[in-house]
C-alpha cells in the first residue's frame, strides 16, 4: 500500500511558461523511457523475483518513480500554467490543447498515448534486470536531450536531480544483477529461472 | 550533515522555507540510503545513518505539521485544528505548495 506526501522529491519553482519545452518534457510523463512506464516496470517485475533484496530494490526504486513522475508533471503544469488562446497557437501547443486543455496526460513527446507495451515483465531475474538497466540508461539520454533543449535554469535544475537519480538506480541494479547471479550455477546462468522452475 | 546533538533546537529556529529544505534533504538522505542499504543489509554504519536521518526527519515533519500544515497523513491532526487541514495547504504542484 502507499501513503501520500504532501511535497516533492525536488522541488519544482518554475515563474516564466514556455509550452513549447512543456511539449518536450511530457515525454518524460508518458512517453517510452518516461517515469509512468519506470514505476509500473519495476512494481511489475517485483511480484516474483524471488531474492528479498532485489524485491526491496524494485519496490523502493518503483516508489521513487512515482516521485519522479509527480515531478514531470509539476514542470509541465508551471511551464503551461494560465496560457492564454494566442500564445497556445504561437507555441505550437494546439494540437495538445484541442485534446487536454491544460491537464495532464500522459504521452510522448511525439503525442503517442502512454503504453504497457514500452516495458517488459517477464518472469526472469536476468532477463528483467537487464530491461531495468537499459531502461535507467534510456531515461538518462532522455534528459540529457531535454538539457540540451532546455535554458532556463529554474527548469534545468530539477531535470538535472532526475538525471542523476538514473544513475544512481542504475547502480543498485547492477547490484541487484550481481545478487541474482551469486544465487545460479556459476558455470551456466541460464541453466534454470529461478522464477519457474523448481 | 546536522549535527545531530543539536538538530532539534535547530529546527525551531527556522523559517518556514528553511524547515522545508531540511525536511527535503533528510528526506532525500533516507530515500538514498534505502536504497543503498537493500543491496547492503549489514553494512552497520549506513544503518546508523539511516536511524539518524529517519529520526531527524519524523521530528521535522511533525514541527512543520504543528507550525504549517500537515505533509503526511501520520501528521495529520498535528495542529490540533478545529477543521481538516490536509486539504488546506497548497498542493506541492501548485504556488506556495512545497
Amino acid at each position: 500500500m502507499w501513503n501520500y506526501e504532501k511535497r516533492l522529491q525536488y522541488p519544482v519553482k518554475i515563474s516564466q511558461t514556455n509550452p513549447k519545452i512543456a511539449q518536450i518534457i511530457i515525454t518524460q510523463f508518458g512517453g517510452p523511457d518516461g517515469e509512468l512506464g519506470a514505476s509500473m516496470r519495476y512494481l511489475a517485475q517485483r511480484y516474483t523475483m524471488p531474492y528479498k533484496e532485489v524485491t526491496g530494490v524494485l519496490t523502493d526504486i518503483g516508489t521513487e518513480e512515482l516521485a519522479h513522475l509527480e515531478m514531470i508533471c509539476a514542470i509541465v503544469y508551471q511551464l503551461t500554467k494560465d496560457l492564454s488562446p494566442e500564445e497556445i497557437e504561437r507555441s505550437g501547443f494546439a494540437p495538445y490543447y484541442v485534446d487536454h486543455t491544460l491537464a495532464l496526460w500522459p504521452q510522448a513527446a511525439s503525442g503517442t498515448p502512454w503504453s504497457a507495451t514500452t516495458f517488459q515483465s517477464k518472469g526472469d531475474p536476468i532477463t528483467d534486470l537487464n530491461e531495468d538497466l537499459a531502461a535507467e540508461q534510456k531515461a538518462r539520454t532522455t534528459y540529457d536531450n531535454i538539457l540540451r533543449l532546455v535554458k532556463d535554469p529554474e527548469v534545468c535544475d530539477p531535470i538535472r536531480f532526475l538525471r542523476q537519480r538514473e544513475i544512481v538506480h542504475y547502480q543498485r541494479f547492477g547490484e541487484s544483477l550481481r545478487i541474482i547471479q551469486d544465487h545460479l550455477d556459476s558455470r551456466n546462468f541460464y541453466a534454470f529461472n529461478p522464477e519457474f522452475d523448481k | 550533515m546536522n549535527n545531530p546533538a543539536n538538530s532539534n533546537q535547530m529546527n525551531s529556529r527556522m523559517n518556514r522555507h528553511q524547515l522545508l529544505n531540511h525536511i527535503n534533504q533528510v528526506s532525500f538522505a533516507v530515500d538514498e540510503v534505502k536504497l543503498y542499504l537493500d543491496t547492503h543489509p549489514c553494512d552497520t554504519e549506513a544503518l546508523e545513518y539511516f536511524r539518524e536521518m529517519s529520526r531527524q526527519r519524523n521530528h521535522a515533519l511533525k514541527e512543520y505539521a504543528a507550525a504549517y500544515g500537515p505533509l503526511t497523513i501520520d501528521t495529520a491532526d498535528d495542529s490540533c485544528a478545529e477543521r481538516w487541514n490536509w486539504i488546506n495547504e497548497p498542493w506541492p504542484w501548485q504556488e506556495g505548495g512545497c
